[in-house]
């Protein structure tokens, strides 16, 4: 013979075995989906009525009223903030973006620490004034100063050579004393 | 034409005057049209003007399984968070409100689950029932009911299955009826007049009946 041993609780079933579903749904106001008998059932079973009070009762119980918050929204702008929260289907093209930033970097990269494959010594003298930053009239400046046998840093130049030089300067043509009166 | 410029200009339909299914029809395109707006062209703030427009509601259904205001608190901004974050996994069958209360009452119950395992596991470091841990004392006969009464409700709701508790708490809090909450879950309208109904019973049963056996020992 075993001594009983006390049982754990059991899950307790519904005491309402047969209320029907039309019930709810009359609790709820969805009257196209109450029986039709449903409202002289509940005329004659006094233990239906009793389950719409305790309905209306689980009903109250859940109702807590709850006002709007005007901090909620800054609350959660913080929140999000401090987590950082990117939305998750956004992220392909937050990876494209960053493999075209990347791809960007490379080359700038590869310009600046391999070499610049345009580099001045093989280029065209055009090409050179082009891309110097240096004004052009200072260039046929300098050309017509070296033209006239004076040295850039060796104090003001001759008038006989200061003339030509001015020409260029003004805009006149680069080989004017080439040209016809010579 | 994008989604969110159709539903700008659905957003233009009948005037809602003061037939409350119109009204509430109304706020459901309108909400509708914010989330469009954020999910397709990312605008956080159509996002948070949405936030503005549901948090009662996303916050009241967290506070129906919780039964605390500190508490839904944290539900509703982990629900906004998840909805931020998974906007893609909107399907749009239902409104968009109906699917921020589900994640809401994810959350909720998520904590409760947390909590759970954390009073077992402070039984386990104690060496006895957390229930003999004592709480805080009642001012009254009332307000002991009346906690008694949520931690009953508490506990019932978190026994309950999970879509029955959804349905049940988009009824009863949300005034959703049963053709939109069928139609935000996808299942037919059987089946949710089945799940709120059954819901409904089995929390009667915990409130009127009290508490089990071992609970009532418990706060002793």
């Amino acid at each position: 013979m075993t001594a009983r041993t006390p049982e754990a609780p059991k899950a307790r079933k519904p005491a309402v075995h047969h209320c029907p579903e039309g019930l709810s749904a009359r609790f709820d106001g969805e009257s196209d989906l109450t029986g039709a008998d449903l409202d002289a059932r509940l005329a004659s079973d006094p233990e239906l009525a009793r389950e719409l009070q305790r309905f209306a009762a689980v009903s109250r119980l859940l109702q807590a009223p709850v006002e709007p918050d005007p901090g909620f929204v800054v609350r959660f702008r913080a929140r999000r903030e401090a987590q950082s929260v990117i939305p998750r289907w956004t992220w392909p093209q937050l990876g494209r973006r960053l493999a075209a930033a990347a791809a960007v970097l490379l080359v700038a990269a590869a310009l600046t620490y391999l070499g610049n494959p345009f580099s001045p010594s093989d280029e065209a003298p055009a090409a050179v004034a082009a891309a110097d930053p240096t004004p052009p009239e200072a260039l046929l400046l300098l050309e017509g100063e070296l033209l006239a046998g004076a040295s850039p840093s060796a104090g003001p130049p001759a008038a006989a050579a200061t003339e030509p030089v001015l020409q260029i300067a003004l805009g006149a043509p680069v080989l004017s004393g080439l040209g016809p009166g010579r | 034409m994008d989604a969110a410029e159709a539903e700008d200009r659905g957003a233009t339909g009948p005037s809602a005057e003061n037939d409350p299914r119109e009204t509430r029809a109304a706020e459901n395109r309108e909400e509708r049209r914010l989330f469009l707006r954020f999910r397709e062209r990312g605008d956080p703030s159509a996002f948070e003007e949405l936030v503005r427009r549901t948090e009662a509601r996303v916050r009241a259904v967290a506070l129906a399984v919780l039964r605390d205001p500190s508490g839904a608190e944290d539900a509703a901004q982990e629900a906004f968070l998840r909805a931020f974050r998974r906007a893609d996994s909107y399907r749009g069958d239902g409104p968009v409100a109906a699917w921020l209360c589900r994640i809401s009452v994810r959350c909720a119950h998520d904590r409760l689950r947390r909590a759970e395992r954390r009073r077992r596991l402070l039984d386990l470091v104690r060496g006895g029932p957390a229930a003999s841990v004592p709480g805080p004392e009642p001012a009254s006969d009332e307000a002991a009911d009346a906690l008694r009464t949520g931690a009953e409700l508490r506990a019932a709701l978190g026994r309950l299955p999970a879509p029955e508790r959804e349905a049940l708490l988009l009824k009863e809090v949300l005034g959703m009826t049963y053709r939109e909450i069928a139609a935000s879950g996808g299942v037919p309208l059987g089946t949710v007049q089945s799940r709120i109904h059954r819901a409904r019973l089995r929390l009667a049963d915990a409130l009127t009946s009290g508490p089990p056996p071992n609970a009532r020992e418990g706060r002793r």
